[in-house]
């Protein structure tokens, strides 16, 4: 199975992404920036799926310092947020994010079509 | 008067009528059980009716301090789970109470905000009554 980490302080968020994914991928969550880019080297993730609005250090900054390493400097990153105005699209992506899921997920399809889509830019 | 959803993403789930019918959206819990069965719907509703009344009551206690900022996080983190469990009235409160500019009158919408919530609870428990345990 390819592996997905997810970054998502909310517990709710968190199980029903489980409940989309489980079945197709190996996941790992992790409620907090500094545990997530901890972990990148322990579970070798293929795609992470991150939230913005983290209590500390939130997701664009986490994001900075998964691209500031030259190993995961290529490594897809969804940005998942309820930031949902009209220009936040464009903004995250701006920001290097690789697509851009908002929440809550109503049709499960875009969220698995997005992670489909940027596992085939990487080498199983 | 401009309305409170027109600069949100047209693509987002978060686009919430303020036309309203019931306290709750049946397709958005349906949704859930399809996501992962009822015990996923029944796993989050539980999570969802405990910690929303937490997180209102901290941005009450956020206002009572002055503390804006935290208003507005609290309204943006209730803003999607309440999305995801149809309590779109609720969900749409926190979006403006996180986004409108100028501000809202915090306290009258935090007000709003339990009155909502508490419909919801109440349409939940006819909609989607609590099966008594064996």
């Amino acid at each position: 199975m390819r592996r997905i980490l997810i970054v998502e302080d909310n517990a709710d968020n968190r199980m029903l992404l489980r409940a989309v994914l489980d079945d197709s991928y190996a996941v790992t969550e992790y409620t907090n920036g500094p545990d997530g880019l901890a972990a990148l080297a322990v579970d070798d993730p293929e795609i992470v799926l991150l939230d913005i609005s983290l209590p500390g250090m939130d997701g664009v900054e986490v994001l900075r310092h998964i691209r500031a390493n030259p190993l995961w400097r290529h490594l897809p990153v969804i940005a998942f947020t309820a930031h949902a105005m009209s220009n936040d699209r464009e903004k995250y992506l701006a920001h290097g994010f690789d697509d851009y899921i908002t929440k809550p997920i109503v049709d499960e399809t875009i969220l698995l079509g997005s992670i489909a889509r940027l596992l085939d830019r990487v080498p199983a | 008067m401009k309305d409170a959803n027109s600069n949100l993403d047209s693509s987002s789930p978060m686009m919430i009528t303020t036309a309203y019918g019931e306290a709750g959206d049946r397709n958005a819990l349906e949704r859930l059980e399809r996501f992962g069965g009822l015990k996923l719907r029944e796993e989050l509703t539980r999570l969802f009716l405990q910690e929303a009344p937490t997180r209102i009551a901290s941005a009450h206690a956020a206002y009572a301090a002055g503390d804006t900022a935290q208003i507005r996080a609290m309204a943006h983190a209730l803003k999607s789970s309440a999305g995801q469990m149809g309590a779109a009235r609720v969900a749409s409160l926190c979006e403006q109470i996180e986004t409108q500019d100028p501000p809202p009158d915090f306290a009258k919408a935090l007000c709003e905000l339990d009155e909502e919530f508490s419909r919801y609870r109440s349409w939940l428990q006819t909609a989607f009554p609590t099966p008594p345990s064996p």
